[in-house]
């Protein structure tokens, strides 16, 4: 084959070049002397051969051409240019690191970002069999009332059937409930991974059928049968089954159940979120124990669907529409209008709420850019004063002979050469920032497999390509402003350093995108402490919540006094302070239930009814909410005593401004109702996030209650117990209560556990922002160092002749100092103003800060100035310590 | 006489490439046999500038057209002999059509009159 032929040929000439240029000498040779032979006798011997080397032309020629066409020419002349680059690099290695690091950390540090942005945006999940067919279902909801609309992702279990029998022949549809971590244990070994409820037909239209055995029936994923069979990712067969088809039909530990192996998904598919699961159940299994017991009212259901070839997605969106408002029609009070939406499978990028990694993620893209493009600016800047520095040097070069196309050559290589060195090294740093932003977003996703897709490769390199390019063609503008002759005249001895317009502009650029950077991260820091200090109105590290859900039906009073029997046993489990029984528990379940107010005509209300908590006395002891006036509960507050309540302080404030709350009546329900006085007032209370708007909220006594409807039912059972045992007690907690109720649904779950991956998107960005404007501070005053280091050196003779003079040291060290601070003070001026439009970017990111907060950029200002003036202090002590002698001298 | 004019060898420029290769088809031989074939059979119509023969077979050996191994000659000296490929002869063919194409063409328009 020609190609063969051809290549093993270029490989020998590559390899064996010096025995190849033999080789041509030899032919050529080996031709003269045949053509000689050929010529008249009579002819002498040397004469014939010199007759025979015209013939044939000039050799040397010859062998050039050869070695032109057989690529070793072009071979050389690269070499040459790595060989100058690399001696030109190793004269000036300082310059050549900071190139590297900055080139590494700047194109890193956005890879990095770029991986996880990859990953959540751009990258379609593995293993799906019909991607192009694939989509998601959102629901676009407008209430009549008022003009707010949202777009959820979750549906009701009622929906979700209805839009499968209306979709029947148009779409395939599945859907996906109740994501859990739990640890998988097989023969010997165990992960934690990611868990997933799943219906019938979801795993089979999103990746067809499976790599072992089979994916559930219908009966299988009936919610009231809850067979005890599992499917299991690829990846997990292999490290926790071992990888063989036996596994099929072999039994796993899924959390506290035991589950058989029915099938094994395909090679690559780990779902379509950005929690990888790697374990699916039918529909209604949990991992906890029990069954879940779902809701046909409560949205708690993603749906996937699959279309058939020939429908489109405004036929599958105009069924669904239909087949959700019919469901609605006469079930609901409320008057919105549901719209049912085909989106991306990939949830954030379909319509909706981008979930706050992916946001957190995006804005960090939008700040990591400004490091990229501060590491571009400070390697210009370095570059543009080698270029200076090496005017005289090109200028020498050029008189002797150099084409102007050779030396270009020279310097694109020492600039690429550079840049590629960072480049490969920002892999490493975009490897390991990947992996930790992985684990600072996602931390509890066992993700297998490199985050650096080969987009990510390209994006780094390619980066580093670009940098080198450019960086390499402003030192080539730079070194050939000037003619020949100028550059020789010019010199050192002329004094005065050398204005760059060009040069100014890059620094000041980059001292703007530092200080952006700086108050960016500033932002971010003060966010963090904002949302770390909000009081919550319960003690976090010491509360526990155990939620205990029968499936049948059970009176009243045989829960409560099953519950409290509970208590009472975990009382005495070690460890354990104090337990409390209620219907509900921040951050797990809360009603509403609407109050009336007597001299009120209407139902207060703020963003919703007021949220009602049923319970017992020993309540607010155990979450340690404060109670700020009046009293809390008491065991006489029982049937037959006077009906009390306790309000939340912004229901105080909200309902009886001027009068106080005490002793006032409130009815829930109707007016008719019997009055509930208040007797305290408590602290406000967080319901379900860290952030959240204010509502009123109130507590009644459990004791109090008769009524008999369910969501006044005690369902809870809430602990308090010391921080370092916490884990240990929920264990025991689960334990006993799975031990003396085997038919609940048991769920143990501590508040700071629940309140963690809340406070982890403050964390991350806090930390990573910091780190982003730490190394464009690093960059930015590498650039500044460099800067006034290099002026310097252009104005020794100037600081000589000034020393000599009668200047002091001082004097010497407020000259450079001034000049610094020009292009500093104007670089921070710029990033002031920076830094207001990014605050104004990343403001719905941030909490109780305004994205022009003074004190941050006052702050951020400050930083780099001190930076900045302490990057001139070497260079001004090197300048004033030069005896004014030696320097004019050494020209 | 060999004639050395400038038209006879812009006739050849283009066309070293398909001679040679229609001199390795008819079997092995060195840069100096190939040189001397060309010039024998050409009956002086036109000369190969032997210093572009080298850096035609170059070329055609980094196309893989040819390939060149060092065996002894006759005399029993070594020389590097040159072989075709099976798509060195492929190439041949297909230079060959092109080439006859483009004579006729000349053949064409030389032979017209014009009106």
């Amino acid at each position: 084959m020609s190609l063969f032929d051809g290549l093993r040929h270029r490989l020998h000439v590559l390899f064996h070049r010096n025995e190849y240029a033999q080789e041509t000498q030899r032919e050529l040779e080996f031709h003269v002397c045949l053509d000689a032979a050929q010529m008249r006798r009579d002819l002498p011997e040397a004469e014939r051969a010199s007759a025979a080397k015209r013939r044939l032309g000039n050799l040397t020629l010859i062998r050039e051409d050869v070695r032109r066409v057989s690529g070793m020419a072009m071979l050389d002349t690269i070499r040459q240019d790595c060989f100058y680059a690399w001696r030109a690099i190793r004269h000036a290695p300082g310059f050549a690191v900071s190139i590297v690091v900055i080139v590494a950390l700047g194109v890193g540090a956005n890879a990095a970002v770029f991986a996880i942005l990859d990953r959540a945006l751009l990258r379609t999940p593995g293993g799906l069999s019909a991607p192009d067919r694939l989509g998601r279902l959102y629901v676009h909801e407008s209430g009549a009332q008022d003009s707010a609309q949202s777009i959820g992702r979750l549906f009701t279990a009622s929906q979700v059937a209805s839009l499968k029998q209306a979709l029947s022949g148009t779409a395939q549809v599945g859907g996906l409930w109740a994501i859990d971590t739990a640890t998988v244990a097989g023969t010997g070994s165990a992960a934690l991974t990611h868990v997933a409820s799943v219906t019938a037909g979801y795993l089979p239209l999103l990746v067809g059928r499976p790599a072992h055995g089979r994916f559930f029936s219908s009966d299988e994923a009936d919610p009231s049968v809850s067979a005890a069979v599992a499917v299991v990712g690829y990846s997990l067969w292999q490290r926790v089954l071992g990888g063989k088809p036996s596994a099929v039909g072999s039994s796993v530990s899924v959390g506290l159940q035991r589950y058989t192996v029915i099938g094994v998904a395909p090679k690559g598919f780990t779902g379509i979120g950005f929690d990888q699961i790697e374990v699916w159940l039918p529909l209604g299994a949990t991992v906890g124990g029990g069954t879940q017991t779902s809701s046909g009212s409560v949205a708690q259901m993603q749906v996937a669907v699959l279309l058939t070839p020939s429908t489109t997605k405004p036929i599958v969106e105009q069924i669904g529409t239909r087949s959700i408002n019919e469901l609605a029609q006469g079930r609901s009070t409320a008057k919105s209008i549901r719209r049912v939406v085909v989106g991306s499978i990939v949830a954030d990028r379909g319509p909706g709420q981008q979930s706050k990694e992916t946001s957190v993620a995006t804005r960090l893209g939008i700040v990591s850019s400004a490091l990229f493009l501060s590491a571009w600016a400070n390697v210009g800047v370095l570059f543009l004063l080698r270029a200076g520095q090496r005017r005289r040097e090109i200028a020498v070069r050029l008189a002797l002979g150099a084409s102007r196309t050779r030396l270009a050559s020279h310097l694109l290589s020492e600039s690429l050469l550079l840049a590629i060195t960072g480049g490969g090294i920002a892999l490493l740093v975009a490897s390991y920032g990947s992996s930790v932003l992985r684990s600072g977003l996602l931390p509890n996703s066992p993700v297998t497999g490199s985050l650096l897709h080969p987009r990510v490769v390209v994006f780094c390199l390619g980066s580093a390509l670009l940098i080198g390019l450019l960086a390499g063609i402003l030192q080539l503008r730079r070194a050939g402003s000037a003619g020949i002759g100028l550059s020789l005249r010019s010199g050192r001895r002329e004094g005065g350093s050398q204005r760059s317009v060009l040069r100014a502009v890059l620094l000041v650029s980059q001292t703007a995108l530092c200080v952006a950077l700086l108050s960016t991260a500033g932002l971010f820091v003060r966010s963090l402490y904002n949302v770390s200090t909000i009081r919550l109105g319960f003690d976090s590290e010491k509360v526990l919540v155990a939620s205990v859900r029968f499936a049948e039906r059970r009176a009243r009073p045989e829960l409560r006094a099953i519950l409290e029997e509970a208590a009472d046993r975990l009382r005495a489990t070690p460890g354990v302070e104090r337990v409390a029984v209620s219907n509900g528990a921040p951050f797990s379940s809360v009603i509403t239930q609407s109050i009336a107010v007597p001299g009120l005509d209407s139902a207060p209300k703020l963003n919703g009814s007021p949220q009602l908590l049923v319970v017992t006395p020993d309540y607010f002891a155990v979450t340690g909410t404060r109670i700020l006036e009046g009293r809390g509960f008491l065991p006489s507050d029982r049937i037959g005593s006077p009906n009390v309540a306790v309000v939340t302080r912004t229901m105080a404030h909200g309902i009886w401004p001027r009068d106080g709350a005490i002793g006032r009546c409130i009815r829930f329900g109707a007016e008719e109702n019997p009055c509930n006085t208040v007797v305290g007032i408590a602290e406000d209370v967080h319901s379900f996030s860290l952030v959240e708007s204010p509502a009123y909220r109130y507590f009644l006594p459990l004791d109090q209650q008769a009524r008999t409807n369910g969501l006044w039912t005690p369902s809870h059972i809430v602990l308090r117990s010391s921080a370092p045992r916490r884990a240990a007690v929920m264990r025991l907690t689960q334990e006993e209560l799975v031990r003396r109720l085997p038919t609940a649904t048991i769920t143990v779950h501590s508040l700071a556990d629940q309140l963690a991956p809340q406070y982890r998107p403050w964390r991350l960005s806090a930390w990573l922002f910091t780190l982003l404007a730490v190394l464009a501070l690093l960059v930015a005053t590498v650039g500044v160092y460099s800067t006034v280091a290099f002026s310097l050196s252009q104005r020794t003779r100037e600081l000589s002749v000034r020393m000599a003079l009668g200047a002091r040291t001082s004097h010497i060290g407020q000259l450079v100092v001034k000049e610094a601070l020009g292009f500093v003070g104007g670089g921070v001026v710029a990033g002031i103003l920076l830094s207001l439009v990014i605050g104004r970017l990343v403001q719905s990111l941030l909490f109780d800060v305004r994205g022009s907060d003074p004190v941050v950029l006052a702050t951020a200002s400050f930083v780099f100035l001190l930076a900045g003036t302490l990057a001139c202090v070497p260079p001004a002590i090197q300048a004033s310590v030069v005896n004014p002698a030696i320097a004019m001298r050494s020209e | 006489m060999r004639d050395h004019s400038k038209t006879r060898q812009e006739v050849l420029s283009g066309t070293l490439d398909m001679l040679i290769l229609q001199t390795l088809s008819n079997g092995k031989a060195h840069g100096y046999g190939i040189a001397q074939h060309l010039d024998r059979l050409s009956d002086g119509v036109f000369v190969v500038e032997q210093g572009s023969l080298y850096p035609a077979l170059e070329r055609l050996l980094a196309k893989g057209w040819v390939t060149a191994r060092w065996s002894l000659t006759p005399t029993q000296r070594m020389a590097r002999y040159y072989t075709i490929t099976a798509a060195g002869r492929k190439q041949l063919g297909m230079k060959r059509l092109a080439f006859g194409d483009a004579v006729k063409a000349i053949a064409r328009i030389m032979s017209s009159k014009t009106s």
